[in-house]
């Protein structure tokens, strides 16, 4: 009798270890709580009033205004009443905007959290996680930025965008229309909330082999198929002839600018009369050494952001 | 043996739970006496995932993707660990057993073969989730996975009840196998089997002709299920549909275990007529 018991004991144990393991490993908001970094400061309610602040509203400039918020709404600005029974925050000296849209993200890890410490309150994410998107806006959390992401490419099995994930969705060089729509389609079911096709060979940067890549039928079939769902094409080019593929093809928008040849005059009017935007990129273009070492971004950087500022760029990290 | 084959057992009508708790009991004796066994089963899993999990990935450029292989291959090894165990315990294992003649002595014991074979699929199901919880460690810790407690918790349980397809292939192939090929051919089987159907690397690595002959194997079934069931970007990866992997791995449970009994009866009847 006594091995019995004592074998049986170790079922409740072990389930109980199994279970307390269970609540021990790590949930995503976790990972929130615990980000290397304080994030911006969370006022301890979504009721306050900022109060003598410089207010630019997007469209003028209020030297001294005092903005009340309720329940994480903007309530009035400079209401008529004082609202004493709300926490005060001393604008003085400050400047209040609204918050800023990131239109070229790729947002991952603290992404969302740490981006309102640049006044960014809307990521844009050019290729990314579906399911982050889809968390990030099921509840409207004060200490996060929203996030609207192109989940997946459109991009060839081998193509850019495929070295950063294995098993990434490709559409291959044989696809007919038909399947053209059908993988438009699935990225849409998947999540994407519009669609970016990546036209890029590398050519531009002297990659000594070439990368399969959209050709311009197929851009046009995909673009075609976006805008019969309601959504936004947009494409991933570096190259001037690439640029002027898409919008060939009626994107909606290029989300880089180009880097191997100047554009005409002509094409700037094209970009415009199409109303084509452009998401230039130049703060991973350009010198980005240079901002890492800005006195006025250089405070709010974590270590790990100013070490990515000076790596390698973005052209660099094509191949 | 000794508590199996006592008298006091033998005399009184002994409850069947009694019967398989010391048949449990017995099972992880033999294994904790026989690490030969045990160890591999525990830390090739747990290695395979440091090197290609946690170590490989964390020299990507982008640490979005490095943490999506973590997660993937949480999922992957998990079910390669109990797809080992299972088909050791219950394949090769009973093939061993049979030609050291130990299915003869079994004859003569109070238990009864499912008996005998749920306390092995008892045993391969614990050794499977001890697999799982420690890649779930290592996988919180160093591999930067989160997911949400019920996620966990259903990861888990699908590698637990992996151990009932897996156990019922491994006793078919146990049956049909000799008592001295049967460990040579498992392994010759599912260590491909692993690779092909996604376990170690993401399947969407091979090349197609082998990501189409996939669903073949019980283990891609299994690991669609348990990729699922992680969700997020390394679900993503997953391309089948969950619920026909769960059915498929309802057919192979059924099927081995079909063809596992047809055997035996044969073999039965031509040694005992």
């Amino acid at each position: 009798m006594t091995t019995r018991s004592r074998a049986w004991l170790w079922i409740p144990l072990a389930a109980a270890a199994l279970v307390g393991l269970v609540f021990w490993l790590p949930t995503p908001e976790d990972s929130g709580r615990s980000a290397s970094t304080p994030a911006a400061p969370v006022l301890p309610s979504g009721s306050f009033e900022i109060r003598d602040v410089r207010l630019f509203d997007g469209e003028r400039v209020l030297e001294r205004a005092t903005v009340r918020v309720e329940n994480g709404l903007i309530a009035a600005v400079n209401p008529a009443t004082a609202g004493d029974a709300l926490p005060v925050v001393d604008g003085k000296g400050r400047t209040l905007l609204p918050g800023l849209i990131d239109a070229h993200t790729h947002s991952w890890g603290d992404a969302l959290e740490r981006a309102l410490a640049f006044g960014v309150t809307t990521q844009l994410d050019q290729f990314g996680d579906v399911a982050m998107a889809r968390d990030s806006r099921l509840e409207t959390a004060p200490d996060r930025a929203d996030l609207f992401t192109a989940g997946n490419l459109i991009t060839r099995p081998g193509g850019h965008g495929t070295q950063f994930r294995p098993g990434t969705p490709a559409l291959e060089a044989t696809a007919d229309e038909g399947a053209v729509d059908a993988f438009v389609a699935a990225r849409i079911a998947e999540g994407s909330d519009w669609i970016k096709l990546v036209i890029e060979d590398g050519h531009e940067i002297g990659m000594p082999k070439l990368l399969p890549t959209l050709d311009a039928a197929t851009v046009r079939a995909v673009v075609d198929a976006a805008h019969r769902r309601g959504k936004l094409a947009v494409a991933h080019v570096h190259a001037l002839d690439a640029a002027r593929m898409a919008v060939d093809a009626g994107v909606d928008g290029l989300v880089h600018t180009v880097v191997d040849a100047l554009p005409d005059e002509a094409f700037a009017r094209r970009l415009a009369e199409n109303k084509v935007f452009v998401v230039p990129t130049l703060s991973v273009l350009g010198p980005r050494a240079a901002l890492a070492d800005d006195p006025r971004l250089a405070p709010f950087l974590t270590r790990a952001e100013g070490a990515q500022l000076r790596g390698p760029d973005l052209l660099a990290q094509l191949e | 043996v000794n508590a199996l084959a006592s008298p006091s057992t033998n005399s009184r009508g002994v409850s069947s739970a009694r019967i398989l708790g010391l048949e449990v009991r017995n099972e992880f004796l033999k294994l904790l006496r026989m690490p030969a066994f045990a160890l591999p089963a525990l830390f090739f899993p747990w290695m395979f995932y440091v090197l290609f999990g946690l170590v490989l990935p964390s020299g990507r450029s982008m640490g979005a993707s490095g943490s999506t292989m973590s997660a993937y291959l949480l999922a992957t090894y998990g079910v390669f660990g109990v797809l080992g165990v299972s088909l050791f315990s219950l394949g090769a294992g009973m093939a061993i057993e049979r030609g050291q003649g130990w299915a003869t002595v079994r004859r003569a014991m109070p238990s009864s073969t499912p008996l005998h074979l749920m306390a092995r699929l008892t045993v391969a199901s614990t050794f499977g989730l001890t697999v799982v919880v420690g890649l779930c460690i290592l996988a919180a810790t160093f591999g930067g996975v989160r997911l949400p407690t019920t996620q966990w918790a259903l990861l888990l349980a699908v590698v637990a009840l992996c151990a009932l397809p897996f156990g019922a292939v491994g006793l078919a192939l146990g049956q049909m196998l000799g008592p001295n090929s049967a460990a040579g051919v498992i392994n010759a089987v599912y260590l491909p089997m692993s690779f092909l159907s996604g376990l170690w690397i993401p399947l969407q690595i091979l090349p197609k002709a082998l990501q189409a002959a996939a669903p073949i194997w019980p283990s891609y079934h299994a690991s669609q299920v348990a990729l699922s069931v992680v969700g997020g970007q390394a679900g993503a990866l997953a391309n089948g549909s969950v619920w026909s992997s769960v059915l498929a791995l309802g057919l192979f449970t059924v099927g081995g275990f079909l063809v596992a009994a047809r055997l035996q009866k044969r073999a039965a009847a031509r040694t005992w007529g």
